[in-house]
């Protein structure tokens, strides 16, 4: 009895003049996360012979596609080698790809009579595939989990626990394949990621830590930036050191830190060692914060481990760039962010798996190595609209996720550079996604978007087109950028600024969301409203300070009216909160564990026009860590959600006046 | 009454300024965690904001705590957290615990602390927490808003903690529930059981069911009599045996299909004549027991004037039988009669246990929630570069160009000043058309509402007209009962199968402008009547702010938009708003059931929310 057919991905069987076709719905006009191919079709003959490629949004061109993607080079590149009519690639490669979804569509691609399954996974072997291995799952069950193992091991048990899950659920997925694979004797190719570790950081604070360790830790973490900012990396190092011995090496940061002191120091082994430790310490398992999709090392291991045991051919993407670049520590070069790959990047990739494929293909007389090839292969043919496109994405995506130890500004200004460099035209582009971001309604609706949708700079969803934010950070580098190629750009965003967020007779509530200068900031679930846990009306810190947009137009005084508190887990609190407008500290309010209301005029001679940033500096929680964590478990063993990290202040209202 | 948040110091440039406070008593009253949370917010007694969650997070029937409806509503009082004296909570959780447990619902998922956890923790609320009985709740709901001096009460619902139905009567400060209804007896549950056989979503479709009645014949009510059984005084029963709400996984057993003979309607299917009939008889069933109900009510109380809340109360057809036929002089109908209405009541009862004072004022309006200043449109507009037409400080012109509009048949959606609390859009945000039209209806539907072909659309008429076209003796600004249409002209958007409309009666002085576009419209056309349904496509939430008006007015068939002082018309739109203003809603669609839905597909926020 034969199967009735059934989708691939999104690929739905039809029926079309007596043949069976999988026909895709048509892309949204604000992009989606698959191929834009209409149709797949059987294979119908023995040549091309045919590569099914599949994997998450790196192989599917993040920020490239549909102008370039992975599996258009290495068709192209397959067929410079091997013929032009010898080989084609089926792209089934999708952004957000799960263990789940890849096996399924693994198996539903047999249905289009694929030769080689070319597999490129493993940066989302994250939180996506263990969800309920945190405090926030909405799941008695998980929480009681994830309490005992708290209970048992302190925050390596859960981090144990979703390294234990993810080992299981990749390992049973790539046992599918295999399965799949050798049922209809084709070879498996798999790509091991390699991910960017010079200019990527993940900054996330520790758990709580016993004793006042919390807030020794957050102590050495400002000593150790500011020994940074002036190059006194001996006593950078020391304070690094020692957050390591209070957090045990369970702190991304810690590791971003060493990494900034060795590359400093010219060790670039030793910090690549320090890098790769910060992206196996980000915090995924305790979900309270956003990391970056990133290869860990055990997800290379898992795959590295299933080539051996199955036979697959491995192309290890860490080598063939190491060796490509020279660079010890992977950065800009190849990456356009935490894991996406530039031209270059993908150019180097495919060529590598373009190889094996050749190889296994037996269609050459000898067998060819990636160097020899990618000598001989062509560049890929990209506008120089697109390119721009990709990099100003880039700017944008990295002023969304990156949540850096050092400073963020220069990779922004990094990536909007390198657009205009790609294509001077781009700068209209970097105005309307300004001019959007100025105005408190959806890009979709603005003529700043329709603009940029009618240019060659198109600027899909994935590139951040959302409307919530004003995305300060993002504001400051195009401005600055384009400041310095004569656009006064300074002045034209100021006076959007005003013209929709100047101040009302009510005041403004800087506490609302499109005023916070880092929405990342916060703890990730409220950031997203998760199911089931608490909505929260206020703006709680994990960290020493919190930012927020205060626009005006610097010609008179402005009045602040903070609501704000100092929440504790066990009895009370009190300290000052210092209030800063643009890097300078103009006064403070003594605040306690309950509401507090106070106010405090800024004088016109600290504001600028437009955009200014205020900031809350709050006292450390001097709480004692282990009994604050033991009070997390107990939550967690009634089936509630609890926060593992210290909450240094939580603010209702910042309402600005004119004064 | 001690304040438990600080007023704290504040000063000149790096110093502190005095202490201050606002005098007056403020509480909050709040409803959540069933469906349709709200809050509102009591200055010295007088509703000065009140809000569906909903409307801000656009999840149709949002049950989760009303995070954003809670700081609106502090905005629009002009005070900040620390001026509160109190929130109120509209029942008891204990007690429905206690019911929940006595059905059945798994341990874990009870939890009588979490509305208090969820109001320290989400709200940061420090302060004391007033919590008071569903019932009374809705009962407090509608008395004290009521403006009458004295009233007999009925609160009528699926079920509030224990009780489904509770009867009393209300004075000064007063309210005293004598007679309730337990559960699993509900006249709530008895219609949504029916509402989900005839296939339509719990919580949602009853209106439709409503709707549908009168297109049948009571046929069924033998069947429906021995679902429900009136006994003495405000009791009644039902027969347990054809009902599985209290521990199945759905609303009926297999007995009550039985019993009806036909096989429960799938979603979406087609409505036939035998579903017109049983949802016809049961209507005809209900409105005898409320009848029945209330004429005892009467004699218990000897009170000339009834209130009336809870989910059933916004029964519009049962309401104007009641109305007429029942004992009753007066009815008031709290018009956020369900569940989210209950924060009124909380908030009056806690006024009341504060001050010994009696809250509200007869209920004018619902025109409670956010609203935003030509200005704030004007610069919106501009963002977009749409070619609108600006008619600041020209009302009466702008008018002129609406009717223009509603004369040549367009389907207007009309948004003007505060949105409306509860179900109904009263002309804040409505869409608009000529009921004359015996298109319109169809048009509605096919354009923007894409709901069901039976349900009839409700009439907006100036009240000094409405007695000329309506069988109505007294003013409906609520839309809250039903009523014979007596009009000379001919109302076929507007007059249902059976020869009904549920008006709405506007006053100038309540609603000058949208008065003046139904006196607008009566010069020019001698109808001083109009078409008036929801500003909202089908699945979502009624809009709420200018944002929200355009992407609904772009993304479907509405033929101009009347956006406060503004008028933009469809073949003025960007070509390309076609494609993608879908697209985006969508995607935004797709990010609230994910939000509220489906933990294992969060990836997609991690990327959407780039």
């Amino acid at each position: 009895m034969t199967r009735p057919p059934e989708p691939i991905s999104v690929w739905e069987p039809r029926e079309v003049d007596g043949e069976r076709v999988f026909v895709r719905p048509d892309p949204l006009p604000l992009g989606d996360h698959f191929a834009a191919v209409k149709e797949l079709r059987p294979k119908k003959a023995e040549l091309p012979l045919r590569v099914a490629f599949f994997g998450e949004s790196v192989a599917a061109g993040y920020l490239y596609a549909p102008h370039l993607t992975p599996a258009r080079v290495l068709e192209s590149q397959l067929r410079a080698a091997g013929g032009e009519t010898h080989f084609e690639v089926i792209d089934l490669a999708r952004t957000n790809e799960t263990l789940a979804s890849l096996a399924e569509t693994v198996r539903t691609s047999l249905q289009i009579n694929p030769d080689v399954l070319a597999i490129f996974v493993g940066n989302n072997w994250n939180l996506l595939e263990t969800p309920e291995v945190s405090p926030y799952a909405p799941s008695v069950t998980a929480r009681r989990e994830v309490a005992a193992a708290l209970r048992a091991e302190g925050i390596s048990g859960p981090i144990r626990l979703a390294a234990e899950r993810l080992h299981e659920r990749a390992q049973a997925t790539l046992e599918q394949i295999a399965f799949i694979a050798r049922t209809v004797q084709i070879p498996v190719v798999l790509v091991l990621p390699e991910v960017n570790l010079a200019d990527w950081e993940t900054r996330q604070p520790p758990v709580w830590l016993p004793g006042d360790g919390a807030a020794r830790w957050h102590g050495l973490y400002k000593v150790a930036n500011h020994a940074l900012e002036r190059r006194d990396l001996a006593a950078a190092r020391e304070a690094a050191d020692s957050m390591l011995e209070l957090d045990g090496g369970a702190c991304a940061s810690t590791w971003r830190i060493l990494a900034r002191i060795q590359g400093e120091l010219g060790n670039p082994e030793e910090a690549r060692r320090a890098a790769l430790a910060e992206v196996d310490a980000a915090g995924y398992a305790t979900l309270a914060f956003l990391g970056a999709p990133q290869a860990t090392t055990a997800a290379r291991e898992i795959q590295g481990d299933a080539a051996r045991r199955h036979g697959f051919a491995a192309v290890d993407l860490r080598a063939v760039f190491r060796e490509h670049t020279g660079e010890i520590l992977p950065g800009r070069r190849m990456f356009l962010d935490y894991c996406h790959l530039t031209t270059e990047g993908i150019h180097v990739a495919m060529a590598a798996v373009a190889a094996e494929v050749l190889n296994l293909s037996g269609m050459l007389e000898t067998d060819v190595d990636w160097q020899s090839l990618l000598r001989r292969l062509p560049v890929p043919v990209l506008s120089p609209e697109a390119e721009a496109t990709a990099r100003l994405g880039a700017a944008i995506h990295s002023a969304h996720r990156l949540l850096t130890v050092g400073r963020k500004g220069p990779i922004l200004e990094h990536w909007l550079d390198a657009a205009l460099e790609a294509s001077p035209g781009v700068e209209a582009a970097m105005l309307d996604v300004a001019e959007a971001r100025c105005i408190p309604a959806p890009a979709v609706l603005t003529a700043a978007l329709r603009r940029n949708f009618a240019s060659p700079y198109r600027l899909l969803l994935q590139h951040g087109i959302r409307w919530d934010f004003l995305d300060a950070d993002l504001l400051e580098a195009v401005q600055a950028v384009l400041e310095r190629r004569g656009t006064p750009a300074r002045v034209w965003i100021a006076r959007l600024l005003l013209q929709h967020h100047a101040m009302g007779e009510e005041g403004t509530d800087l506490a609302e969301p499109p005023y916070l200068w880092e929405p990342l900031e916060r703890f990730f679930p409220e950031v997203m409203r998760f199911e089931d846990l608490a909505e929260r009306a206020t703006v709680r810190s994990p960290w020493p300070a919190t930012s927020f947009c205060l626009i005006c137009n610097g010609e008179k005084d402005v009045r602040i009216e903070p609501t704000l508190r100092l929440p504790t887990v066990n009895g009370s609190r009190s300290g000052r909160v210092a209030i800063e407008i643009n890097g300078v500290e103009i006064g403070g309010m003594d605040a306690t564990d309950l509401w507090s209301r106070g106010t405090l005029r800024i004088g016109r001679g600290h504001l600028h026009p437009g955009l200014n940033r205020l900031t809350l500096h709050w006292p450390a929680p001097r709480e004692e860590g282990g009994a604050a964590l033991q009070a997390a478990i107990r939550r967690l063993e009634q089936g509630l959600a609890a926060d593992l990290h210290p909450i240094f202040g939580e603010v209702f209202s910042l309402i600005a006046h004119t004064a | 009454m001690p304040r438990t948040g600080r007023a704290g110091p504040g000063g000149e440039a790096g110093k502190v300024e005095l202490p201050y406070n606002r005098p007056g008593m403020n509480v909050l009253g709040l409803s959540a965690f069933f469906h349709e949370s709200a809050c509102c917010l009591l200055r010295d007694g007088r509703l000065v904001a009140a809000a569906e969650e909903e409307r801000f997070s656009r999840v149709k029937h949002d049950p989760r705590l009303p995070v954003s409806a809670f700081r609106w509503c502090l905005k629009r009082g002009g005070i900040g957290l620390v001026d509160l004296d109190a929130v109120a909570f509209y029942e008891s959780p204990v007690a429905k615990v206690s019911r929940q447990f006595w059905a059945g619902t798994a341990a874990d998922l009870l939890d009588p602390e979490r509305p208090e956890r969820a109001i320290r923790e989400g709200l940061g609320w420090e302060g004391p927490i007033l919590t008071f009985p569903h019932h009374l709740s809705h009962a407090a709901s509608a008395f004290f808003f009521s403006g009458f001096p004295a009233a007999a009460v009925l609160t009528v619902d699926g079920v509030g903690e224990w009780d489904t139905t509770a009867y009393g009567q209300a004075g000064g400060t007063g309210i005293d529930l004598f007679e309730s209804v337990a559960f699993p007896h509900s006249l709530g549950l008895l219609y949504s059981t029916i509402t989900s056989y005839l296939g339509f979503a719990v919580n949602d479709g009853e209106y439709k069911v409503m709707g549908l009645a009168p297109y049948g014949e009571p046929r069924y009510l033998k069947e429906m009599r021995r679902l429900v059984a009136s006994g003495p005084d405000g009791q009644f029963r039902l027969d347990l045996r054809y009902f599985d709400f209290v521990r199945g996984r759905k609303m009926y057993s297999e007995a009550l299909v039985d019993l009806l003979g036909q096989p429960p309607r799938s979603r979406e299917s087609e409505i036939t004549r035998f579903h017109q009939d049983v949802a016809r008889s049961l209507q005809t069933v209900l409105e005898e027991i409320l009848i029945e109900k209330t004429r005892w009510l009467h004699e218990r109380t000897g009170l000339p004037d009834l209130c009336m809340a809870g989910g059933v109360a916004l029964n519009c057809v049962a309401n104007g039988r009641i109305l007429r036929e029942g004992s009753f002089r007066r009815l008031f109908v709290q018009p956020a009669a369900g569940d989210s209405g209950g924060c009124l009541g909380a908030a009056a009862l806690a006024h009341v246990h504060l001050t010994d004072e009696r809250p509200g004022e007869a209920l004018q309006h619902v025109y409670l929630g956010p609203c935003s200043t030509a200005d704030e449109v004007s610069r919106l507009l501009g963002a977009a570069e749409l070619p609108a037409l600006d008619f600041r400080y020209r009302e009466a012109e702008m008018l002129e160009v609406v009717v223009d509009r509603l004369e040549a048949r367009k389907v207007v959606a009309w948004f003007h000043g505060p949105l409306e609390l509860g179900p109904r859009a009263l002309g804040g945000r409505s869409l608009l058309g000529d009921p004359r039209d015996p298109e319109m209806r169809d048009r509605l539907n096919r354009l923007v509402k894409k709901r069901e072909a039976f349900r009839p659309f409700a009439p907006s008429v100036l009240g000094e007209h409405a007695a000329a076209h309506f069988d109505l003796g007294h003013p409906s600004p609520f839309m809250l009962e039903t009523c014979r249409v007596l009009s000379p002209l001919d109302l076929p958007a507007v007059t249902h199968v059976d020869g009904s409309a549920r008006p709405q009666t506007v006053d100038a002085a309540v609603a000058p402008r949208f008065a003046a576009l139904l006196e607008a419209f009566h010069r020019r056309t001698g109808c001083p009547i109009l078409v008036n349904t929801s500003f909202n496509v089908r699945g979502e939430p009624i809009v709420a702010s200018p944002v929200d008006a355009l992407l609904c007015f772009a993304s479907t068939g509405i033929d101009t938009l009347a956006l406060e002082d503004f008028v933009i018309d469809r073949d003025r739109l960007p070509a390309d708003w076609a494609d993608l203003l879908p697209a985006w809603r969508q995607r935004l669609r797709s990010g609230f059931a994910r939000n509220t839905g489906e933990w294992s597909a969060i990836s997609e926020d991690l990327y959407t929310f780039v």
